[in-house]
């Protein structure tokens, strides 16, 4: 995949299913809401390795995932990089691909952005209560405010 | 860049010890969950069993009652690596049943599409699995900090392929733009002429990846085995094609099922497909071996001076295999698209009639077989597919056996689990296909 050239990325990572379009969505919301000019942003489904090339060159990349970690559904977790590049991926199988084993090659190639943010939208597991939609809605509005809060402040340094 | 020792052998293990056993509890780099048993008795093996237990994920039984038109998108889920395959022997199996000939537009686009999934599965097996083993780094991060380069030339190959495959399919992760008769939508030119350029940029780093691996520190061994692939006229193999091998097979297609017969395996979820009660090899050696004379001219004289003869059978030289094929993907897909122009309607209309059909195309892991029978509406009465992992798993099995022994089956725990790793992935096996990471247990008396 060719990589963009915008020195500040926004990725919504996930797939066209369920809950995993968290991601997608603040993304897309982001970009409609948002007067971020001079910023690419962008949703991929799934990118695998493909992240690796859609990193490179960036000055700043912040990536917007579904994350399931017990916490209450519509949680915001922001992620420290350098704390998830060293969670031991291993790069194990191409097919299970994930944002981690990405950060991680880019980090192995020297290919890593100046500054990557993640942040993950707690979307629950299989038991989730009722209304956990309207709770999700919401925080895909909170989190596409606070990265375009995040890019704006770099923007005025 | 210094090169890191090579894991050695380490020392025999003691004969006063009657009994050990080890388990290791994941096999990196395969595509699946599976475990490898293995039993010694006075340093020989006794049994060997490459043991999947991924459940069954019954996608045949899931077609049944489903219109034809909804196979391609169905079969596209079974895997994220080799979807163009599914898709591709899926429509010319239904094809055949409809009696749709989509014409030679449609005709070049799915070897284009196909060309695709080589290049991207191909890419991604050599640097991200293969090739860690033959350097002897634990795991392609470590290859990658050694040899950036070389990481970053293959992952601009497999984001080569992605795009061909994303310019049909809409995209290249379970890609939705094959259809029975065709494709939903026919590229713009401007796309067409981009990629174009990119391909006549990536023939040089297909070159020099073959020259690359040729390089490599593979281990010498000679086995025998019987390789089957497809076989076409004039062409190297993809969407068409006799089933062949270098023992005089040569059958249609729709014969697959008088020559070749699946077995179930106790200790395992993917049946063993065997070939008159043997083992055989599908997969880029088998293909290469078979139709070296069918690769471009260029191709196979860049091939012939990397120094790796073919054919050959050294299992090992798969990894040169797919490097090989990489280049003809790239060629022939920069071929393609020379005479690329929009159709006026990029598939022929299908409308449905009862029968039964069958495909063979060739994934990048080797001949992937499907057969439908349709009812008079186009329901899918029943499905089979038959997977090239599954076909290999018990040539895994036999190589498994010969390359331990030779190693010496003695040898520590730790020797043989690198070993058997190192065997298996050269395979790329793709167990989630076929039914996924290896538990090795060793029981010596």
């Amino acid at each position: 995949m060719s990589a963009p050239l915008a020195a500040w990325r926004v990725f919504g990572i996930g797939s066209p299913f369920g809950e995993d379009r968290v991601g997608w969505a603040a993304a897309r919301l982001l970009a409609a809401q948002f007067s971020l000019p001079g910023v690419c942003v962008e949703a991929l489904d799934r990118p695998g390795v493909d992240l690796v090339a859609r990193m490179q060159g960036a000055r700043a990349v912040w990536l917007l995932d579904a994350v399931r970690s017990g916490a209450v559904p519509g949680a915001l977790h922001r992620l420290d990089v350098a704390r998830l590049t060293g969670t031991g991926s291993q790069v194990r199988s191409t097919h299970g691909f994930g944002v981690l084993d990405a950060l991680a090659l880019a980090q192995a190639l020297g290919a890593m952005p100046g500054e990557v943010i993640v942040w993950g939208i707690e979307i629950g597991g299989a038991g989730r209560p009722r209304g956990s939609g309207r709770v999700l809605q919401r925080a895909i509005g909170r989190l596409a405010e606070r990265v375009a809060q995040e890019i704006r402040a770099r923007a005025c340094a | 860049m210094s090169r890191p020792r090579r894991p050695q052998p380490a020392r025999r293990g003691r004969r006063a010890m009657r009994e050990i056993s080890v388990k290791v509890p994941l096999l990196a780099r395969v595509e699946g969950e599976g475990a490898l048993a293995l039993k010694v008795r006075d340093g020989v093996i006794e049994t060997l069993q490459l043991r999947i237990f991924e459940p069954p994920r019954l996608f045949e039984k899931l077609l049944e009652g489903r219109s034809f038109e909804e196979v391609p998108d169905i079969v596209a889920r079974i895997c994220g690596i080799c979807p163009v395959a599914y898709q591709m022997s899926a429509c010319h199996a239904i094809e055949g049943i409809l009696g749709l000939a989509p014409g030679p537009w449609v005709r070049r686009m799915r070897r284009l599409f196909y060309c695709g999934e080589w290049i991207e599965s191909h890419s991604l097996h050599i640097h991200l699995l293969a090739a860690p083993d033959f350097l002897g780094y634990p795991n392609a991060l470590e290859m990658a900090k050694a040899h950036p380069e070389i990481m970053r030339r293959g992952l601009a190959l497999q984001g080569l392929g992605n795009d061909l495959i994303g310019l049909l399919g809409g995209r290249s992760v379970h890609p939705v733009g094959a259809r029975i008769g065709g494709f939903y939508h026919a590229p713009e030119e401007a796309p067409v002429r981009a990629l174009r350029e990119r391909l006549e940029a990536a023939t040089e780093d297909a070159k020099a990846l073959v020259s690359w691996v040729a390089s490599l520190p593979l281990p010498s061994t000679e086995q025998v085995f019987e390789c089957v692939s497809l076989r076409h006229a004039d062409e190297y193999p993809m969407n068409e094609g006799r089933i062949v091998s270098d023992q005089g097979l040569d059958l249609a297609p729709a014969d697959f099922e008088a020559e070749f017969e699946e077995r179930q395996a106790s200790y395992s979820t993917a049946l063993h497909c065997l070939h008159r009660g043997k083992p055989y090899l599908v997969g880029p050696l088998a293909r290469l071996n078979l139709n070296f004379d069918r690769l471009p001219p260029s191709v196979a004289e860049h091939a012939r001076a990397s120094g790796i003869a073919f054919p050959s059978y050294n299992p090992f030289h798969s990894i040169m295999a797919r490097a090989v094929e990489v280049h003809c993907a790239i060629v022939e897909a920069a071929a393609l698209l020379d005479r690329y122009e929009v159709p006026a309607q990029p598939f022929a209309v299908p409308s449905p009639r009862p029968g039964v059909g069958f495909g063979c195309t060739e994934a990048p892991r080797g001949i992937l077989w499907h057969r439908y029978e349709l009812d008079s509406g186009g329901r899918v009465l029943r499905a089979r597919i038959v997977p090239p992992t599954s076909q290999n798993q018990a040539r895994i099995e036999e190589d498994l056996r010969t390359e331990l022994a030779a190693l010496g089956a003695d040898s520590t725990d730790e020797a043989l689990r690198l070993r058997a790793e190192a065997v298996i992935r050269n395979y790329d096996p793709c167990i989630s296909c076929a039914t996924h990471f290896l538990n090795l247990e060793v029981a010596r008396t």
